[in-house]
């Protein structure tokens, strides 16, 4: 549980083990992480490959990368976000040392609101990035999916920044949102109603003190409503206050 | 207490679907091996509305290729909402037809959206492919190189019967190479239709109750196992 608080910058998340790697007895694939500093603030979600036998220090550790490269990104005058990519890269190439980048492959979606106020979000694999505007108009970044269910690209076995989708904004404005979620999320979101699940979200959860409003996500994630729902399930939440 | 999210979320299960592509050529009525057939499929149908354990949604598809070209006998359609209709053989042999239309339906999003477990694909054929005329034919080689080449198709799960001594094996070998676990075709007589359908039956409904359906299990040889003993 994380709670950001910043020029009226506000974030948190939750990230919930999926009933296939509690029958399996595995741990929760997916990580999210949410912070600030003087260079800007973000959140980071991360989506460890279920048959990869390093997921989740794979997942935990593109969530540390992205957070160390906003810390040399931010501090460079007109660096540009694919530098910022590129350096995720190299971190969490670093970081995941000694397993190999292969055995620790995982997806990776943040967004950063640099010192600046610049805005950048940017998807590499599934998932879902989606801004939804204080009048309701939403900017998602479409990944285009080009299997089934659990096959994607992410840190490990991307080779280029031009495998990420990227959008840059000059800011956050008043009451804009930007929602991150995983697969175990998005694969059964209906695409027609992200607006209304952005707002809802901000609604009915963003006013609840830290510690409920995570306990009450993480019992929405387990309960989700879907039937025979399987994956590991995390979202997380950036917007601007009034 | 109600869900919050549930009025934004989809109400289904991930789909898998099961797709066969059935040779309803004239030679299929020979041997009763087409009345064999559509017992087969009607029996695997009937496996998959019984089983209470799929965590996965079993949808169901056929396509038969005869008289007329390739034809969706079944659309693509919940197995507990099939009501089965036999398949009549007459005609020739147009496999290339049926590779065309089943790489079609796959890349229909729509149909078979992407939160989808991979598609199983059933070839079962006992000639040798023609072409519209009826005259033998290699033009199933460029259908089904466009079908293993393409983006979604080139993911599902392959099986291949071959059904008496006038098989083309070029073509059912081709349609079960290079895949993750290595499936071999089944040969199989007119009376043994049966096992090759509840093998691919227990194979389909193993990955369906899998904690991962999206991963393909170690598959054991059709032509060597004893499917009698088999439970569902």
């Amino acid at each position: 549980m994380t709670e950001i608080s910043r020029n009226k910058l506000i974030s948190f998340g939750a990230s919930v083990t999926g009933s296939q790697h509690k029958r399996d007895r595995r741990p929760n694939e997916d990580a999210w992480m949410g912070g600030q500093s003087k260079f800007g603030t973000f959140i980071a979600i991360s989506d460890g490959l279920g048959s990869k036998p390093n997921a989740r220090q794979g997942a935990k550790m593109a969530c540390r990368a992205v957070k160390d490269a906003l810390r040399y990104w931010g501090n460079s005058v007109d660096a540009s976000p694919t530098l910022l990519l590129r350096l995720i890269h190299i971190l969490w190439n670093l970081y995941v040392l000694p397993a190999s980048e292969n055995d620790s492959a995982t997806t990776c979606l943040f967004a950063v609101i640099s010192s600046e106020g610049k805005l950048v979000m940017a998807q590499l694999g599934d998932g879902l990035v989606a801004m939804r505007k204080a009048d309701g108009t939403l900017h998602r970044l479409n990944f285009e999916r080009t299997g089934f269910s659990n096959q994607t690209i992410g840190l490990g076995i991307s080779r280029s920044t031009q495998d990420w989708q990227i959008l840059t904004l000059p800011m956050l404005e008043i009451g804009d949102a930007i929602l991150l979620a995983t697969d175990g999320i998005s694969e059964d979101l209906q695409s027609d109603r992200l607006s209304d699940f952005i707002a809802m979200l901000l609604t009915d959860f963003a006013s609840m003190p830290p510690y409920q409003r995570w306990q009450a996500l993480c019992r929405e994630l387990r309960e989700f409503p879907v039937p025979n729902h399987l994956d590991d399930k995390t979202l997380a939440m950036l917007w601007r206050q009034s | 207490m109600s869900s919050k999210f549930k009025s934004f979320t989809v109400p289904t299960a991930r789909m898998m679907p099961v797709i066969i592509l059935a040779d309803v050529s004239g030679s299929m009525t020979k041997q009763g091996k087409i009345a064999i057939l559509n017992r087969a499929i009607a029996s695997m149908i009937q496996e998959f509305k019984d089983d209470n354990f799929a965590l996965a949604d079993i949808h169901v598809a056929v396509i038969s290729f005869g008289k007329g070209g390739a034809v969706l006998h079944i659309p693509l359609t919940p197995a507990s909402k099939i009501q089965w209709e036999d398949m009549k053989a007459e005609g020739t042999t147009p496999m290339a037809a049926a590779f065309d239309l089943v790489n079609q339906l796959i890349e229909d999003r729509d149909t078979i959206p992407n939160r989808s477990y991979y598609p199983n694909l059933i070839l079962v054929s006992d000639g040798v492919p023609t072409d519209d005329k009826g005259k033998a034919s290699k033009n199933w080689k460029e259908s089904l190189n466009k079908l293993l080449t393409s983006d979604r198709a080139s993911k599902a799960v392959r099986f291949a019967m071959g059904i008496g001594e006038d098989i083309d094996r070029d073509v059912l070998n081709a349609f079960v190479a290079n895949q993750s676990t290595q499936i071999p075709v089944f040969a199989a007589d007119e009376t043994n239709i049966q096992r090759f359908f509840r093998w691919v039956t227990f194979s389909v409904a193993t990955r369906s109750r899998s904690a991962d359906p999206s991963q393909l299990q170690q598959l054991v040889d059709p032509n060597t196992l004893d499917l009698d003993d088999i439970d569902f």
